[in-house]
């Protein structure tokens, strides 16, 4: 997994307690125990991203592949089958089963560092254009067909934990989702993900 | 079209840029553009038979007849100007993307040029679905963000996929950037890094990510949209940007507050924009549903090994 700006820090953080004698060393090791807990929780996040792409993996495998000269019938009904089929193998899913509690925690403190070490009023009217705001989404549901996708400003997605190329971080108002966006499904989504 | 025989002191070289540097050497890009004033004689496009010809259409994908109107003076022009390709800059398709709307936003406004064999060649904005890279029209071949060598003179295309700059993305953009060594570097994607629009107008994120990349490398001309109206940018640091969101849709009006960087606007009517390449330089000609040509010029690109110490781009 990719280090990204919050893990170094952190690592950078430790050696500087290191170098400044005893009592930051205790700080040190508090910040090595942190770094271990968070590794644990991207370990985590992962495994389940993981899982989600196992599963979709399956459901795709088991449809007609597209071809290159695909007609647009064929991709219509290639996206609605992989969708139903997806979220009827997850009938069970609900809101937090990846974006578990301590992932939350990590990606809204890796959402306020970035904005607090960029520009946040450019990354809000970055994430806010044509943002779709408070339309009701629902885990394991489609997103929405008519609706706009929010951009995503680089300076996040660098920060933020890496994803298989099938799933995006998209936000909806001020909630951020895990979008699968072959499927169109709303894999997880996590509430006040914006910083206020 | 009219097709005035001259070009002359009505032209005015209106801006001049920083520099670029390597990927293709360092180049300096000036335009020259006809006044609004003066458009009843705009910038001929000069219809060379080995020059590159195409057209930049964004925002379009409405079904709306602003679409068909603009559609078909874009297939009328292209029976004396036979461009050979045509770069969206995203919203290809608005609202529902089943099968019938790829027809009646598309295929059919469109058919004219598919028939006489345009290529399409989509980016994808915050409108579309990313299922479009599978078809085939749009000869994305699967993928959210390509580049492509023009099939006439030394010219590379960059589209990009703006809604999701993913770090893999930027990467593969300064890899493609690093090893392109055609002459002129376009590049062409959905949010514009400069736009006086009062919907959205700049992106500077976005402008943040992608302008020391185009820099570096030497990209002469950005093409964008997201605005729904026509924008030309006065050159920044060395590159040339246009705004061609109002290829169906229109947002009249929006343009009525231009920013220091702006040079020209169309806010009052649905346009396209048709361009010649030729050696260093690209003709340009903006189209409006009527027909008339609302602006014009030309892009310059020199090598700077060549070219007079340019002065400083405007920054906004």
């Amino acid at each position: 997994m990719r280090c990204s700006t919050i893990w170094c820090l952190t690592g950078a953080l430790l050696l500087t307690g290191w170098a400044r004698g005893g009592e930051v060393v205790l700080a040190a090791v508090r910040s090595q125990t942190a770094a271990n807990q968070n590794s644990a929780i991207l370990a985590d996040f992962k495994a389940r991203v993981d899982a989600y792409a196992a599963l979709r993996r399956k459901q795709e495998e088991s449809l007609p592949k597209l071809s290159q000269e695909a007609t647009p019938a064929e991709i219509d009904l290639h996206q609605r089958a992989l969708l139903t089929r997806i979220s009827t193998a997850r009938g069970a899913a609900k809101q937090g089963d990846i974006f578990t509690q301590p992932i939350r925690g990590l990606i809204r403190a890796v959402i306020a560092e970035t904005f607090a070490r960029g520009n946040s009023a450019t990354l809000r009217e970055s994430i806010q254009d044509e943002n779709p705001g408070k339309v009701t989404i629902t885990v394991n549901g489609q997103y929405p067909e008519e609706l706009p996708l929010a951009s995503m400003p680089a300076e996040l997605l660098k920060n933020l934990p890496p994803l298989p190329s099938i799933v995006e971080y998209r936000f909806v108002g001020d909630r951020l989702i895990l979008l699968d966006s072959g499927a169109h499904l709303i894999v997880d989504l996590m509430p006040n993900a914006l910083p206020r | 079209m009219r097709r005035p025989h001259f070009l002359s002191a009505a032209l005015v070289a209106l801006a001049l840029a920083g520099c670029g540097s390597l990927g293709g050497g360092p180049t300096v890009t000036t335009v020259a553009t006809v006044p609004a004033a003066s458009l009843a004689a705009p910038t001929p496009l000069p219809n060379a038979a080995d020059s590159l010809k195409f057209c930049v259409l964004g925002d379009f994908g409405t079904g709306s007849t602003a679409q068909y109107q603009l559609a078909a003076r874009m297939a009328e022009l292209h029976k004396t100007f036979p461009f050979e390709l045509c770069a969206t800059v995203g919203d290809n398709l608005y609202g529902g993307e089943r099968p019938r709307d790829f027809q009646r936003k598309f295929e059919i406004p469109y058919k004219p040029l598919l028939d006489a064999n345009v290529k399409f060649y989509a980016s994808l904005g915050n409108h579309d679905a990313r299922e479009q890279r599978f078809y085939k029209l749009f000869n994305m071949d699967g993928k959210l963000y390509y580049s492509f060598k023009a099939p006439k003179q030394d010219v590379r295309f960059f589209a990009l996929e703006t809604t999701y700059p993913m770090p893999e993305q930027i990467m593969w953009l300064e890899e493609e950037l690093k090893k392109s060594d055609e002459k002129w570097k376009i590049a062409y994607f959905h949010h514009p890094l400069y736009s006086s629009a009062g919907r959205h107008g700049s992106d500077l994120q976005l402008r943040q990510t992608l302008e020391p990349l185009f820099t570096k490398y030497g990209v002469n001309v950005v093409f964008a949209g997201h605005d729904h109206i026509y924008e030309r940018i006065k050159p920044q640091n060395g590159i040339a940007h246009f705004v061609t969101g109002s290829g169906g849709q229109l947002r009249g009006g929006d343009g009525r507050r231009p920013e220091p960087f702006s040079d020209r606007i169309v806010d009052s009517s649905q346009v396209f924009l048709v361009a010649e390449i030729s050696g260093d330089q690209m003709v340009f000609n903006a189209v409006n549903r009527t027909g008339q040509i609302v602006d014009s010029g030309t892009v310059v690109r020199q090598e700077l090994s060549s070219a007079a110490a340019p002065p400083q781009g405007q920054r906004p």
